[in-house]
């Protein structure tokens, strides 16, 4: 997961092509193909259109900003009537809504995965409480989500842009779209391109990265503003190495290439996970983009 | 396929339908026959389950001229009706048939039939004629043509609003059939926009400004009824569906493709479904809360699956379920919750669960909006969410649909005097000028100078924006439709719909009757016009005019009488040879076209026109039949303002030798049939120049002027003399 930031940039990218688009060069498709940026979880909005899939493509970028819209009203740290932030400022959640319980379920199951290395319950040393700080334990039960901690608190950065992503895919593809890529934080692909071919998705190796069906998720620490932290040391990580992980959904990559960036590198170098791929590798300090 | 059932449209307006063949019995009885048949079919094509006449007109030919991309088409289906087409088995739009779709007749009282079709981005890929009974397009616009009109059509958007424009728009109009034309694009547009919303191509017409549930009105519908047309929702998954999207294995003890859930929700809050779902009592009871803005929501399920699940009771809160609208996440609460014991409609399938969740309005709900129902299903750590869409149907919803498309919905005729204030506001001013010159011409005609520039002013603004600019030529097909539409179907809307011709007819049918043809042919006529500047600027040139004796002229006015007559016998007969002998008025070809036309109209423009260098309006003397037309009642005239003296005739001919149709007798008497009121009569009889009468007593003003100056001059001179 490439972290938060309070002005770090989001993009929501659709490279939507409907279907009928014949087998033309990728160049071609460029031109068939249309993009549309907009915002999620507190970065900028940024709106391209291209031709003659206007119609199908203006009509569900509604919908997508919509739905991101209000997701973001359940996940964002940033927004201070949100539901996480109400658990946050509380230390409970009454009636939490079935994508707020969905997550917390996956972050549950991430971190049994990981041995605890993926922990939400961070936050505290993200903003900057480190005595005595402790890993806790979110407690659902179908009518409240309730933190057994005093003082506890929960990020879901390392997930939600995941699920967000996710669901914005969900959403296409019940609208009829079948070869998407989509990009909240985290990216997720849809089918192949409308020619068959991989997505290609860069990942900052060396390589980019090919992705015909399934998500992709890279971790890495923010020189400036530490947000990954070691849950056994409450130490931020160290800069300096990068996680990608590819997974069949994107809620999963991002949990997981957030988990495994909070690993010892031994650690996260014996780490694998049937259906899963990780990608490793050590980064030249320079700005995040 | 086309068909052109004894109707014709006569040039630039459309009549009703017309009796072709004469006045027999049996051809009455055939119109009458026809007559029952377009009200029946009306009144089927307003029945909301409409039947589709798609079928009949929409072969594989058909289908490869407005598809070309599509190989196949299914059956016409839904609401309105619309035939999904393919390509190799994928759906890539719809074909319809405008009079499906367009229940509003056309402007013959009978449905327009144009086969059109959509893509799936809201283009038009083609439009064909299907059949009309629109009294329309005859020799002049072939069959073929129109279709040529039609294919324009492909590849337009149809949220743009194009419109078929005189001045080079995006759509070329059929050449003398400016109605037509108008009418065929607002029907396919209309029924494009219709289609593509209903399928979702475009989005659905968001509730404007006093849209609202309609909540009131209830018609019996069963269970079936209510799926069909949208009022309930279903969304059905598989225990293989639900294993493979929590991507766990699943379980051997189920069969794959039984049933996990069934479940079913709509908008309760309309009486079309709530009161058929709940009966009567159960949901006049609820209409307490419903009057308070509350709504409420019908859900039922059957299946392995439980969607209230089991801890409902306990916590309060419904968590396998979730309602999404927009951004809003409303949580479905044990307050909301109501059982039903049992369904009201007849055919309602077997459910293990129904619920009815009223929710209040601080929910913020919006019945008018795109709401979905979200389940969850989990196991173990594995969790799915699956949706189930509703959108609200139209039928429910009244008053929004003019808010948003008032546009669309507007009478045709309306909207083309919206699109042309300018030229209308235009015409107004110049006909106001025109009005203040009849009235006062005498005063006017003092200044012959001043005459002049005013004329030559009139004519070239009549020539160039009247007649090039805005095509407001009249022409006798308006004389002969307006003649035949009362002898068969009289429709003000015809009319109406060319709002130039319209203003610019009913000036002219006043002031005959005032002043007589004069008014039209010498001012508003702007083929008249070009043909006496033409003149004007061939005399500046000195170039000689050829004089015709008044006999002969007299001999050949009743020419155009002749031919006004003939075309009046042929409208009411053969439709198709009036319009074809109706060339002989030059004016599309010089005015509407432009001169862009084929070389023989044009050949016979020019030469009408070069007949104007050396003999002053030749064509309006001798040839036009509009003018025959206008002339006609001439005698009936109620103003004869036109002044004469009792010398004229007698003792001078000057006015009838500079009168430009030469319409003035030897005995001085103006020919109100032939006088095109330009006043250059009236001019000479005020100029003391020119006018013999008037010269001699100019004369005799001078000389005795020049006597009392004489006597006056003596006798300062006798003065001077004596010391």
């Amino acid at each position: 997961m490439t972290g938060p930031r309070m002005n770090r940039r989001r993009f929501l990218t659709v490279s939507a092509c409907a279907g009928a688009l014949s087998a033309l060069p990728s160049t071609l498709l460029a031109g068939r193909a249309y993009r549309w940026q907009g915002s999620a979880m507190g970065g900028w909005a940024e709106v391209l259109l291209h031709d003659s899939d206007r119609a199908a493509a203006a009509r569900v970028s509604a919908l997508c900003m919509a739905e991101v819209a209000r997701l973001e009203r359940e996940f964002s740290l940033f927004n201070p009537s949100s539901a996480l932030n109400t658990l946050n400022r509380t230390g409970h959640l009454d009636a939490p809504s079935l994508d707020m319980r969905r997550v917390l379920a996956t972050a549950a199951r991430v971190r049994s995965l990981t041995d605890g290395a993926f922990d939400i319950t961070v936050q505290p040393l993200w903003e900057g409480r480190r005595e005595n700080w402790q890993s806790a334990d979110v407690v659902v039960d179908g009518g409240a989500v309730r933190l057994t901690r005093p003082g506890a608190a929960i990020t879901l950065n390392g997930i939600a842009q995941g699920y967000i992503t996710d669901r914005v895919t969900a959403l296409l593809r019940g609208e009829g779209f079948h070869n998407v890529l989509v990009n909240v934080g985290e990216v997720r692909a849809l089918g192949p391109r409308a020619d068959g071919t991989p997505w290609r998705v860069d990942i900052g190796g060396a390589r980019p990265l090919d992705l015909a069906d399934g998500a992709v998720a890279t971790s890495r620490q923010d020189s400036r503003r530490a947000h990954l932290f070691n849950p056994r040391t409450g130490e931020a990580v160290a800069p300096g190495r990068s996680v990608s992980v590819t997974a069949p959904t994107a809620m999963l990559a991002d949990a997981l290439s957030t988990g495994i960036a909070a690993m010892e590198s031994r650690t996260a170098l014996a780490f694998s996970l049937h259906g899963v791929d990780i990608h490793l590798h050590t980064e030249t300090p320079k700005e995040e983009s | 396929m086309t068909e052109s059932r004894g109707a014709w449209l006569i040039g630039d307006m459309q009549m009703g339908d017309r009796k072709s063949l004469g006045n027999t019995a049996f051809s009455r009885a055939r119109q009458g026959a026809r007559g029952v048949v377009a009200a029946l079919v009306f009144l089927c094509a307003a029945l909301p389950a409409q039947a589709s006449d798609l079928a009949a007109y929409l072969d594989a030919d058909m289908l490869a001229r407005v598809f070309p991309a599509a190989d196949r088409a299914g059956e016409a289906e839904g609401t309105p009706p619309a035939a999904p087409a393919y390509t190799e088995g994928r759906l890539i739009g719809y074909v319809f048939l405008t009079s499906d779709v367009v229940a509003s007749a056309g402007y013959s009282g009978k449905p327009v039939k144009l086969v059109g079709a959509i893509d799936l981005d809201g283009k038009v890929t083609g439009a064909a004629v299907g059949a009309h009974q629109e009294p329309i397009l005859v020799l002049g616009i072939p069959d073929h043509k129109l279709d040529l009109f039609l294919a324009q059509y492909a590849g337009s958007d149809i949220r743009d609003r194009i419109r078929p424009e005189h001045r080079g728009g995006a759509i070329d109009m059929i050449s003398g059939a400016t109605i037509t034309s108008v009418v065929f694009n607002d029907s396919i547009f209309r029924a494009a926009r219709l289609v593509a919303r209903s399928r979702h191509i475009l989005a659905p017409v968001a509730a404007g400004a006093g849209a609202q549930l309609d909540v009131e009105g209830f018609r019996e519908l069963t269970w079936k009824a209510l799926e069909a047309n949208g009022g309930l929702v279903r969304m059905g998954l598989s225990n293989a569906e639900v294993a493979a999207a929590l991507k766990a294995r699943p379980d051997a003890n189920r069969r794959a493709d039984a049933p996990f859930i069934e479940m079913f929700a709509g908008l309760a809050t309309p009486s079309a479904v709530g009161q058929n779902l709940l009966g009567f009592s159960r949901y006049n009871t609820l209409g307490e809360a419903l009057a308070k803005g509350s709504h409420a929501l019908f859900v039922g399920a059957h299946g392995l699956y439980s969607y209230r699940g089991y801890q409902w009771r306990k916590t309060g809160v419904f968590d396998r379920l979730q309602l999404v609208q927009g951004e809003r996440t409303i949580a479905l609460t044990k307050a909301m919750h109501q059982s039903l014991e049992s369904l009201a409609v007849a055919d309602a399938p077997d459910l293990r669960e129904t619920s009815l969740f009223v929710l209040p309005p601080e929910t913020g709900f919006d019945p008018l909006k795109r709401w979905r129902l979200e389940l969850l299903v989990a196991k173990g750590d594995a969790t799915g969410i699956f949706p189930l869409t509703y959108e609200l149907p139209a039928a429910f919803v009244i008053g929004g649909e003019a808010a948003q498309s008032v546009e669309e919905d507007r009478p045709l005729w309306q909207k083309r005097w919206i699109d042309s204030v300018f030229e209308i506001v235009m015409m107004l001013v110049a006909l106001t000028f025109l009005l203040v010159l009849l009235f006062f011409h005498d005063l006017v005609a003092k200044s012959v100078s001043g005459l002049t520039t005013f004329r030559i002013g009139f004519l070239v603004f009549t020539l160039v924006f009247f007649g090039w600019f805005a095509s407001a030529q009249l022409s006798v097909l308006n004389v002969l439709t307006f003649i035949g539409a009362l002898l068969g179907d009289f429709h003000w809307e015809f009319f109406l719909l060319e709002p130039l011709i319209f203003i610019l007819w009913s000036f002219v049918a006043v002031a005959l009757l005032f002043w007589g043809r004069g008014v039209f042919c010498g001012w508003l006529c702007p083929f008249g016009a070009l043909q006496e500047l033409i003149n004007r600027v061939s005399r500046h040139f000195k170039v000689p005019q050829l004089t015709i004796p008044f006999a002969v002229n007299e001999r050949l006015w009743p020419f155009k009488y002749v031919v006004f007559l003939g075309l009046l016998a042929l409208s009411l007969g053969p439709a198709e040879l009036a319009l074809t002998f109706a060339e002989v008025e030059p004016f599309k070809t010089a005015i509407s076209l432009k001169f862009l036309r084929a070389f023989p109209f044009v050949l016979y423009a020019g030469l009408v026109l070069a007949g104007s260098i050396f003999v002053q309006r030749v064509f309006c003397r001798y040839l036009c039949p509009l003018g025959a037309a206008l002339a006609i009642p001439a005698e009936n005239r109620m103003f004869d303002w036109l002044k004469r003296r009792h010398a004229c005739g007698r003792e001078c001919n000057i006015c009838a030798s500079r009168c430009p149709v030469e319409a003035i007798h030897p005995n001085g008497r103006i020919n109100p049939h032939e006088c095109i009121y330009c006043l250059d009569c009236q001019a000479i009889y005020n100029d003391d120049h020119r006018c013999p009468p008037l010269i001699e007593r100019r004369k005799r003003r001078e000389e005795r002027q020049k006597r009392k100056e004489e006597r006056l001059a003596a006798k300062q001179q006798a003065g001077e003399a004596t010391p």
